[in-house]
This record gives C-alpha cells, sequence and structure tokens, in this order.
C-alpha cells in the first residue's frame, strides 16, 4: 500500500497531545512540512522528523499554556486579595462560613470515620460475630452465653470455624510491692483463633490450658510487659500472683492487641469441663469466627435448629414448653455492630446535623457570591463587551473562590482540631476507639476535596451566570440603578428559605434532645448522690473461703470507716447503681400460683449491709430494716424493691410474705420479707428500676446466693468532701490486710455524671450545631433583604416622595423577608418531623413530634428572622427621597 | 503598559514574518528559519515565540481558510504589528550603537 502522507501514529499522537485551539494550525503545518521534507530528503527522514515533531511540540504548546495560565492566576489573585481587603465584612463572614461548616464537619467526620469507619484491628474482622440470645416471652434481649452452651454448639454446629467465651473482670495483683487492681480477661484459648491473634513474645494458651485443673498461666498486655518488667523478655517464664494465686507468664501480646478494651492489662484462660454437661449461667459473652461464605443470618438459623435440642441436652432446666414460652433465640450479629451499636444512632443524628450545618454554610457563601457577582455584572459586561475574554473571567473566579476557599479551609482545620479535641473530651466513656481518633490522612483528604468542591461550585456560578449575561440588558439596568434581575432574587431567596428550612430541623433535634436531657435531670434515681465516696473490694478466695470470713472482713472495715472523722453513713452492696444489672435469677413468691411450663419472672438480687441505705438515703415504704441480728442469726430476712411487691405480690402487701429464688422444683429455702424499699435505677437512669430482692451479707440457712458477696461496693456518706477521706481510708484497709486494694474508686455525683454523659454530649453537640445553624440562617437572611432593599432604594425613594410613610416602607421590607422565612418554616417544619423519628432512640421520655417542642422552635425561629429583617428595614424606612433620587 | 523584553529567537521569528509577508504562516516561518540559519528549528519553540509576541502586541495573527494540501486544515496567518517593527528597529540601533568602534575587536579575533 503506497503511503504519501505521514506517519498515521504520529499524527494521532500530535492531534492527541495538542491544545485543542492550537490543534488545527500545528497538524496542518506539520503535514505541509513532511511534504517539503519528503521532496528534499525523501520518506525516511521525512518521517523521523514528523515523529520528533510529534513528541516535542505539545510539550512547547503545553508549557506556554500553564505558564500564561499561572501569570493570569497570579495577577487575579493579587487583585483579588485587593477586591476582599476593600470589602472586609463580605469577606469574615464568608471566611467564617466556611470555616465553622468546614470544621465542624470533619470534626464530626472524623469522629464517625474514628468509632464507625475503621474496622477491628483483627484479619478478616467481618467475620466475626457475637453470639447472644433473646427470651422474648420474659422481655429479656442480648443475654451472653453459658459454658455448658459454648461446648454444645462447639460440637454441633456447623456454620463456625471456631467459637469462644470470655469474661472481663478486676484481679488483685498480689506480691509486686503493694498489691493493685487490675484488668484481666478470662478467655477460652480459642479466642485468639477467632481474632487471629499471635502473641509477639513467647505463646498464647494451648486448648489443654483451657480444661478445668489445668496449670494455671497468663499472657501479658503490651503496656503491662513495659509497666511491670520493663519489656524485658525474660518475663516470659516467670510467676505472676492473682490474689495470691501464681499464674506461670507463658507469653506478650502486641501492642495493638486489646481485647475486649484497651484497659486490658493480661489474659487467663477460661477452663472448661470439656464434657460441658452442665448448662452453666448466661454469664459468658462469646465470639466466634464465621466460616468462609456462611452469613450471620444463617448462622443465626443453624443455632435456633440447637436451641430447639437443648431439652435433650441440658432436660434438667429445658423443656419444649419452657423454650416456647420464654421465647429463646440466639442472635448471631456482627462484632462490630456489637462495638458500635449503641453510639451508632448519636454519631448517625450528629454526621446529619453537621452536614446540615455544612449546607447551611454552602447555601450562605453562594448568595454571597452571587451578591457579589450581580453587584459587579455591570463592570464585567462592559469589559466583555470591550474584548476581555471567557477565559479571563473563569480564571478570576475560580481565583477568586479558591482563595476564599483555602482561607476558609485553613481556619477550618484550626475550628475542626479544636472541636475534635472538645469532643474527644466531653464523649462518652463508652464510645468505641475514642483515644485513637485524631485528625488523621482521610480526614484531611475529605476536608480537601469538600473544599475543592466547594471552590469549582462558587467559582462556577458567578461565571455561568456573567457568562450568560447580554451586554446591553445589563448595562441599560445599572443605568436604571437595579443591577439585580428577578431571576437573581428568586435563587437567593430560594437559597434562604432552604437555609431557615435546615436550621428549623436543627433547631428541633436540639430542642427535642435538650428536653430528653431535662428529662433525665428530672429522673429520681431513688438515691442521694451528694456526699458520697464509692469503691470497689475484692477479697480473695485463698485468705477469704467463705461468706462468713468476707461478712467478718466487711464488718470489721465498715466499722473502722465509721469511725473516720466526717463520716456519716457507710455500707456495702454487691454492686453500685448505675452499674448496670447485677445478678438475675427468677423468684418465686410464695401463695402465688405460676404456670408450670413458663419460666418463672426474673429479678435482681443484691447482698447489702444495713449502713448501704443509709448512706444513699434510700427510703423504707414499708415494714423494717434488715439489722445486723438479721445476718448474725442467719435469720433468712431479705428487702424487696417497690417495684418488684407491685410486679410479684397480686396486689397484696409483700411485707410478711415470703419469696425465693430458683425454679419451682429446684429453688432455695424461703426467706422472709421484712420490709419494702423504695425503686432504684440500678441499671441506668434511663432505664426503668427493675424488681430487686436485697439479701443480707450472711443469708438464711441454705440460702445459695453467697456468690454474691465476693466483690462489694462500699459507699460512704460524709459530712466532708467524700474524697477528702481516702488517705484514712486506705490506712484503715492497709491495717486491716495490706494485700487488698481499692477499686475503682470514684463519688456517687461523678457516677451519676457518668451515666448522663452520652446525652449530655448528644445535647451540647446538637446545640452548637443548632446555633450555628440559626447564626448562618440569619445572617443569609439579614444579607438578602438588606441587598434587595439596598438596590431598591432608588424606588423606596419615590414611594416615600408620593406619600408612603416609615411605617409602610418597613412593613413591606419586613413582608418581604417574612415570606421567604415562612416559606422554609412550612418546608422544614414538614422535614423535621420525618427526619425526627430517625432519633426516637436517643431521646427519653420525649415523643420525636413533640408538639411542644416544634411550637417554641419555631417561635424561636420567627423572632430570629424578623429581627434580621428588622435592621434593614428599619435603615430603608429612614430614606431619605431626594438623596435617594438624586444617587440614582 | 511595561516594556517587556524581547529574547533573541523572537526576534528572529519576527524577521522570518516580515520577511515571508503575506504568506507568512506556520510551515513558511520554520521553513524560512530554517534556510536563513541552516539550523534545524523546533516547531513548538516557534510557535511558543508566537504567541508570546501575539500577547505582547507584537505580531497579529488570522485564521485563513482550509487548504486542501495540507489535510484540509486551516492556515494561521501572522504578520507583524507596528509596536513589533518599532521594537525591531530599536534593537537594531541598540546593536549598532554597541557594535560602533568594535568592528575591527570582533573581526579580528580568528
Amino acid at each position: 500500500m503506497k503511503n504519501d502522507g505521514p506517519p498515521r501514529l504520529a499524527v494521532r499522537l500530535l492531534g492527541l497531545l495538542c491544545p485543542p485551539h492550537q490543534r488545527d494550525e500545528v497538524l496542518g503545518d506539520a503535514e505541509e512540512s513532511y511534504a517539503v521534507q519528503l521532496e528534499h530528503f525523501g520518506p525516511s527522514a521525512a518521517r523521523r522528523r514528523y515523529w520528533i515533531q510529534a513528541a516535542m511540540t505539545p510539550g512547547w504548546l503545553w508549557w506556554e499554556e500553564v505558564g500564561t495560565m499561572m501569570t493570569m492566576s497570579l495577577q487575579e489573585a493579587r487583585h483579588a486579595v485587593r477586591g476582599y481587603l476593600k470589602t472586609p465584612g463580605f469577606t469574615a463572614i464568608t471566611v467564617l462560613t466556611l470555616a465553622l461548616g468546614l470544621g465542624a464537619t470533619t470534626a464530626i467526620f472524623s469522629v464517625v470515620d474514628g468509632v464507625l469507619l475503621e474496622s477491628l484491628p483483627y484479619p478478616q474482622a467481618d467475620r466475626l460475630v457475637s453470639i447472644q440470645h433473646d427470651a422474648l416471652g420474659m422481655d429479656i434481649v442480648g443475654m451472653p452465653s453459658a459454658t455448658g452452651l459454648h461446648v454444645f454448639y462447639s460440637e454441633a454446629s456447623r456454620s463456625f470455624d471456631v467459637l469462644a467465651l470470655y469474661r472481663a473482670q478486676t484481679s488483685t495483683l498480689t506480691g509486686r510491692g503493694d498489691p493493685r487492681r487490675i484488668s484481666r480477661t478470662q478467655l477460652t484459648p480459642s479466642m485468639f483463633e477467632v481474632l487471629s491473634a499471635q502473641a509477639a513474645l513467647g505463646r498464647v494458651f494451648t486448648s489443654e490450658e483451657g480444661v478445668t485443673g489445668a496449670q494455671l498461666v497468663a499472657v501479658l498486655s503490651d503496656g503491662f510487659w513495659e509497666q511491670e518488667f520493663g519489656r524485658d523478655p525474660g518475663a516470659v517464664g516467670q510467676t505472676l500472683h492473682l490474689a495470691g494465686t501464681p499464674y506461670e507468664i507463658v507469653g506478650v501480646m502486641p501492642a495493638d492487641f486489646a481485647f475486649p478494651d484497651p484497659s486490658m492489662d493480661l489474659w487467663t484462660p477460661l477452663r472448661l469441663d470439656p464434657a460441658g454437661t452442665q448448662f452453666g449461667g448466661f454469664n459468658y459473652p462469646a465470639l466466634a469466627r464465621l466460616k468462609e461464605g456462611i452469613t450471620p443470618e444463617a448462622a443465626q438459623a443453624d443455632l435456633n435448629g440447637l436451641v430447639e435440642r437443648f431439652p435433650e441436652r441440658f432436660p434438667e432446666i429445658f423443656t419444649p414448653e419452657r423454650i416456647a414460652s420464654a421465647g429463646i433465640a440466639a442472635d448471631v450479629h456482627s462484632y462490630v455492630d456489637e462495638i458500635v451499636g449503641e453510639i451508632r444512632p448519636v454519631l448517625l443524628v450528629l454526621l446529619a446535623t453537621v452536614s446540615f450545618v455544612l449546607l447551611i454554610a454552602c447555601a450562605n457563601v453562594a448568595n454571597l457570591l452571587l451578591v457579589r457577582a450581580e453587584s459587579r455584572a455591570k463592570e464585567v459586561a462592559i469589559r466583555s463587551a470591550l474584548g476581555a475574554s471567557r477565559d479571563h473571567f473563569i480564571a478570576r473566579y475560580v481565583t477568586e473562590s479558591l482563595l476564599l476557599a483555602l482561607t476558609g479551609g485553613a481556619l477550618g482545620l484550626l475550628v475542626s482540631r479544636a472541636s475534635l479535641d472538645f469532643l474527644v473530651a466531653r464523649g462518652p466513656r463508652n464510645l468505641p476507639r475514642l483515644e485513637q481518633i485524631g485528625l488523621d490522612g482521610s480526614v484531611v483528604a475529605f476536608a480537601a476535596a469538600l473544599t475543592l468542591i466547594m471552590t469549582l461550585v462558587f467559582g462556577a456560578i458567578p461565571a455561568l451566570r456573567n457568562r450568560r449575561a447580554p451586554v446591553a440588558e445589563v448595562i441599560r439596568d445599572g443605568a436604571r440603578g437595579t443591577t439585580t434581575g428577578r431571576g437573581g432574587v428568586r435563587v437567593r431567596s430560594l437559597l434562604v428559605a432552604g437555609q431557615v428550612a435546615f436550621a428549623l430541623v436543627l433547631l428541633v433535634a436540639s430542642g427535642l434532645t435538650l428536653r430528653s436531657f431535662w428529662a433525665l435531670q428530672a429522673v429520681d434515681p431513688g438515691f442521694e448522690s451528694a456526699d458520697v465516696l464509692t469503691f470497689y473490694v475484692g477479697l480473695p478466695g485463698t485468705s477469704y473461703p467463705d461468706a462468713e470470713a468476707r461478712a467478718r472482713f466487711h464488718g470489721e472495715f465498715l466499722e473502722r470507716i465509721e469511725a473516720i472523722p466526717g463520716v456519716r453513713a457507710a455500707g456495702v452492696v454487691s454492686r453500685l447503681p448505675l452499674w448496670g444489672l447485677g445478678e438475675l435469677d427468677p423468684i418465686l413468691v410464695d401463695g402465688q400460683p405460676i404456670d408450670p411450663d413458663a419460666i418463672p419472672p426474673i429479678v435482681e438480687m443484691r447482698a447489702v449491709t444495713p449502713g448501704y441505705f443509709e448512706a444513699l438515703g434510700i427510703e423504707l415504704q414499708a415494714g423494717r430494716w434488715l439489722t445486723s441480728t438479721d445476718a448474725d442469726a442467719r435469720t433468712g430476712a431479705v428487702l424487696v424493691s417497690r417495684q418488684l411487691q407491685v410486679a410479684h405480690f397480686g396486689g397484696q402487701e409483700a411485707v410478711g410474705g415470703r419469696v425465693t429464688q430458683g425454679l419451682q422444683n429446684e429453688h432455695d429455702p424461703w426467706s422472709q420479707v421484712v420490709g419494702v424499699v423504695d425503686d432504684v435505677n440500678n441499671e441506668s437512669l434511663v432505664k426503668a428500676p427493675m424488681g430487686t430482692v436485697y439479701y443480707p451479707l450472711l443469708m438464711g440457712e441454705g440460702v445459695t446466693r453467697d456468690y454474691l458477696t465476693g466483690t462489694m461496693a462500699y459507699t460512704i456518706k460524709t459530712a466532708v468532701e467524700p474524697t477528702s477521706i481516702v488517705p484514712s481510708v486506705r490506712k484503715a484497709l492497709g491495717d486491716m490486710d495490706s494485700s487488698i486494694a481499692l477499686a475503682d474508686l470514684s463519688t456517687m455525683d461523678a457516677r451519676v455524671q457518668r451515666d448522663r454523659a452520652p446525652m449530655a454530649f448528644t445535647m451540647l453537640a446538637l446545640a452548637m450545631a443548632a446555633v450555628v445553624g440559626l447564626l448562618l440562617g440569619a445572617i443569609g437572611l439579614y444579607g438578602v433583604v438588606s441587598y434587595v432593599t439596598g438596590q431598591r432604594t432608588q424606588e423606596i425613594g419615590v414611594r416615600m416622595a408620593l406619600g408612603a410613610d416609615a411605617v409602610k416602607v418597613r412593613g413591606m421590607v419586613v413582608s418581604q423577608g417574612m415570606a421567604v422565612t415562612v416559606a422554609g418554616l412550612v418546608v422544614g417544619l414538614v422535614a423535621a418531623f420525618v427526619l425526627s423519628r430517625f432519633m426516637q432512640a436517643l431521646l427519653f421520655q420525649v415523643e420525636a413530634d413533640d408538639a411542644a417542642t416544634f411550637a417554641s422552635v419555631a417561635g424561636v425561629l420567627l423572632l430570629v428572622s424578623f429581627a434580621a429583617t428588622w435592621i434593614p428595614a428599619a435603615r430603608a424606612a429612614r430614606t431619605d427621597p431626594v438623596q435617594a433620587l438624586r444617587r440614582g | 503598559m511595561t516594556r517587556t523584553s524581547l529574547g533573541e529567537f523572537e526576534k528572529l521569528v519576527m524577521l522570518a514574518v516580515l520577511r515571508l509577508g503575506a504568506g507568512a504562516y506556520g510551515a513558511t516561518i520554520i521553513q524560512g528559519l530554517e534556510e536563513r540559519t541552516g539550523r534545524t528549528t523546533s516547531p513548538g519553540a516557534v510557535y511558543v515565540s508566537l504567541r508570546r509576541l501575539e500577547k505582547k502586541g507584537m505580531v497579529s495573527s488570522r485564521l485563513g481558510d482550509p487548504s486542501p494540501t495540507r489535510g484540509g486544515r486551516p492556515k494561521r496567518y501572522y504578520a507583524v504589528e507596528r509596536e513589533g517593527i518599532l521594537r525591531l528597529r530599536q534593537a537594531q540601533e541598540d546593536w549598532s550603537t554597541m557594535v560602533c568602534g568594535l568592528e575591527g575587536t570582533l573581526e579580528q579575533t580568528p
């Protein structure tokens, strides 16, 4: 095939790489040169020459192109800075708006990214599931697993690679200086396989070490290893004493192993009977690793098949009827979901909230830039009529908004940093991975992307608007003194109405949370938290083997505490209020018939000394208090809570009645109810109190609840600042037994605060967002109304010259602004009505469609809007007609 | 407007355009430069110079009609503006003034 032309590929390449507006010229010239070369030097030289040209020329052209743009942009930037300095109000408002919007959004995004999006530090964490059980027939959800169940599931289920149990607890470290409380987790050796975790030094547990009676071993956390052994590899093989019992150290975990939370000091094996014939209690959280390709739903169906086989495996506890009436079912769900579960709705609401703030901020900035673009429309029209190029204007607008966005973005990072510190400091304790949250790369990338998008959008709006502007019209309009067309005002009114609507949604959300918080403050927890010191004391089984020994210790320690000056009352309880539910067990009431096939109702049980009620100011409703004689003589007396009397005594007085715990065919001896006490919010302020039985430390003969008294909480009411007596308490303890430590020392007030923290946090964040939203909305409204009014100065002057008075003018301007507000208000109310139901889970004793909140929020918004329009309206009413007309 | 400087190559390009008259467009300018100077010329450098000269107002250009001899692509014709001619003249005068009295030195050096 004969081919006279230049090499096709080179032509294509040159065409592709040239800047579009020079392509024709360059290609044409190149082809012509090729023909000349061909004639003089022959085809191969001509071809070579063409190739060189195709490779080199585009580089030259683009280099020039970029240089031109940069020079132009630099000029424009200088120009823009001068312009911004001339209008400091506009500049400050825009930059601040951007900074607040970007800052708040990136801060919340950081939290969401750290808590919700970041995956767990375990390989294939998506295959990790938590196994729980519900008993819907008894209103119980989320029960942990049991040892017998674990063995049964491990044998019979087909959905898991491996299953494991664990239980976190505190222990006393002894034999290394002063005894102290440390955090440890007992876990089945299989847990390391479930989590795919390896020891950094030494080894993890062997499966033999998880069998009852095996030698006691321990694996240390990286932090504990550093703290206690100064990272000495020789630690492996040494012996550690927990409450006097020796454990051999077999390994150290890597620094990022933080199971189940970062506070862990060490891990010891949970030793089980491999035959697993005993069911055990629902006391151990269970984790498992799903087989490849198995979904949590499939695994749950698999386990529910096994639940039906409970009666054949554990005949002494389950009958098919009981399982049916209790509605027992397995619940298999992602472990990640479990960790972030409670906090997810809070974070999602916060994320939605800041997105709204960002949208309001965007609308505001867009509005400000539109106003600016319109006020310069005349200049632009004239300049383009005189031949200024389109490129020139695009370069100008993009540079201008880039400058704004960069400044706003930089300030926004500062705002973000500050709000993040604030959020992390104020965040609820249970916010997972809170301590790991920081402004990391992905967050900065997010901010950069946001800034870029904003820049392009803001740059584009004025450039596109002005490009379409018909020159003659703009100039003529300008001559009339109203540079703004009807369309412009409509766009900006829409933007403002949108801002009002978003601000209203924010206000409703924050109002609902505020009311919830008030309701929470008003909750009577059933006890008085003021001036109460609390701490836990765990007694090692080696030196305090039975209930008598433990009761003796607590009795003597309480006596010594009561002797400290400033102490008004002191008592112990097996679990402090607001510390979650304690031990649960079925209750039987003498004389109250129960359905033999139903599992009896569940109540909570606590062991106390009489001083506990006095220290916390819990009131007696009927009967008498427990006395020291009840314990010493093992009279079998108990107290019950009011709720228990109401729910389980069939309308009868509880005092004088008898209760016991266990199952109908297998229960403890009866205990005599001697008194009824007020309900206490034992689980949490937001959870209704549950029926409670209070046992003395020494219970009636044959009552098997002694295990309640292993670790006891002290409650000490003081006449002085509660923490001031801590040294005396420590000394009293040291005098009695120097191997025991105080754990989790805190005042009761602080515990109440901590219980309120999650809602206080949500309320604070939402209130901040709502205030910013309202402020930005008001600024937007003020900006548009005053701008439009300013543009109409001439018209207003004419009206006033024709006899309109100040009141009429003011009314005209205000009504114009309020029309926009009301439109936004209506849309906002509807949106808030729809959206607020998503936050029902965060609310407390307030309905998501609470009319009072909606009404008062709308009122606030109307007031603020009125103020924002009043200022320009008043200014307009002061217009001097002569001045106004002359200015035109 | 500030007095922008003119590069040596830019002057050569302008002279080539002047010499070609009405027939000055990319391909002929490049050929003209190569023939006169006897050096291979990079087309990219020529285009960049022309663009800069145009921005400085010394050269103007207009797009011609598409011509069949070059794949149907139009030529862009260039012409030197008054400002360009003034600057060339100035450069020529500067050159003569500076060279005056040095002719001997310049020619004696082998």
